[in-house]
């Protein structure tokens, strides 16, 4: 029988491994440490209640992380219904590049792939496709920032979708 | 491009990107609900665009949330019973294994020596109540199963490997509590392969006394690579 003790080694296990990667994007994305920590707890919260939910072998374990933190923190922004003025900066001000974690977000070749299919991609399409991402914009925040319709910024995205998947399916 | 053609459907895409809100959100949610193929085209899109994760920037996380999840394991009056908690437990360890091992494993151009070969596998409970996770580094032998008290008094655990042909060959037996270990000869490792079945029967004290099982399997999972 496993002891309160193990469990909880178990998660901080995951939390020394993950949580600068984790806190990076909820950071970005909530534009505002208390909130960006207040999601991070959730974060591991969800990832304690949720850890049978988790398939070994279809995404990387980091992926299936970042994933949940990326949702969390876009549905903090989208539920306080304003997003802040200026998420990006903040995020470079406080980022800390000497961390000994970064051998996990080395790329390997499917990362690369995508970066290179994003390269091909038209200027346009490619920073409205990585601020989606990036951000959690939505089609309207994203024609907001931009300065163009909806309907223009839709067709610039979808068109940068298809030639992506085509370009990383292909090669 | 023609002005005037009309854009490629790319809603999956769309959701997995998070550009939809509103209705037409929901209506896509509803989609990967009733439409399978939907639903694996925008897990698909999930698995493209996790490369992505890459880019966002490493930032110290407070200690502060360290300490708040460092009371989760604490028992409570409320907390859950350890029965419904120790599955959730035997994932995160599980998870936390595989981390630490992805980032060992990651390649990397300086590294030597070959890498390990390690393949996981999830054995779910036939009662669906749990998935107790596997590990094996198929380089050394060492095979890893999380603890599950599976066999009833005066029983025992065995797990098996199945593989193309069929047969269940006998791997070891399981503890009756906590995480197994055990290390397997050279001619089981050969055997272990992507989509090989791992299988727990429930068998007199010792072990099956066929070499088969005789009792009733309570968990099963296939084996991929890590």
């Amino acid at each position: 029988m496993r002891t309160g003790a193990e469990d909880r080694d178990a998660l901080q296990d995951v939390y020394r491994l993950t949580s600068a990667k984790l806190f990076g994007i909820c950071l970005r994305i909530c534009g505002e440490r208390s909130a960006a920590e207040d999601v991070l707890h959730d974060v591991y919260l969800t990832i304690w209640r949720r850890a049978g939910a988790y398939e070994p072998g279809r995404a990387s374990p980091i992926s299936w992380l970042a994933t949940i933190a990326r949702n969390k923190a876009i549905d903090w922004v989208r539920a306080r219904g304003a997003r802040p003025a200026h998420p990006v900066e903040e995020a470079a001000l406080v980022a800390d590049p000497s961390l000994g974690q970064r051998e996990i977000v080395e790329r390997d070749q499917e990362s690369q792939r995508l970066h290179d299919c994003l390269d091909a991609l038209d200027e346009r399409a490619r920073d409205a496709i990585r601020t989606a991402f990036f951000d959690g914009a939505t089609y309207v925040e994203l024609a907001e920032r931009k300065n163009v319709p909806l309907g223009t910024m839709k067709s610039i995205i979808r068109r940068g979708l298809l030639q992506l998947r085509g370009c990383v399916d292909d090669a | 491009m023609t002005p005037d053609a009309p854009d490629p459907d790319m809603t999956a895409a769309e959701l997995a990107l998070g550009l939809l809100d509103g209705e037409e959100r929901a209506a896509a949610l509803r989609r990967v609900l009733a439409d399978p193929d939907f639903a694996r085209e925008v897990e698909d899109w999930r698995q493209r665009l996790a490369a992505l994760f890459d880019d966002y920037p490493e930032v110290t996380a407070p200690e502060s949330v360290a300490a708040r999840l460092a009371q989760l394991g604490q028992p409570t009056a409320s907390s859950p019973s350890r029965r419904a908690r120790w599955p959730i437990a035997a994932m995160v360890t599980a998870i936390a294994a595989m981390l630490a091992l992805f980032v060992i494993l990651r390649p990397t151009p300086q590294i030597v020596a070959p890498p390990h070969r390690v393949m996981v596998a999830s054995l779910m409970m036939s009662d669906k109540s749990a998935a107790v996770p596997a590990m094996v580094d198929v380089t050394t032998g060492e095979m890893r199963v999380g603890g599950a008290a599976m066999a009833p008094a005066g029983k025992t655990a065995q797990l098996w490997m199945i593989g193309g042909d069929g047969v269940p060959k006998p791997m070891g037996m399981l503890a009756s509590s906590g995480p197994s270990r055990m290390m397997l000869p050279m001619e089981k490792r050969h055997a272990l392969k992507a989509g090989v079945m791992l299988a727990v029967s429930i068998e007199p004290l010792g072990g099956s006394p066929t070499g088969l099982p005789t009792g009733p399997v309570v968990a099963s999972g296939k084996l991929s690579l890590a």
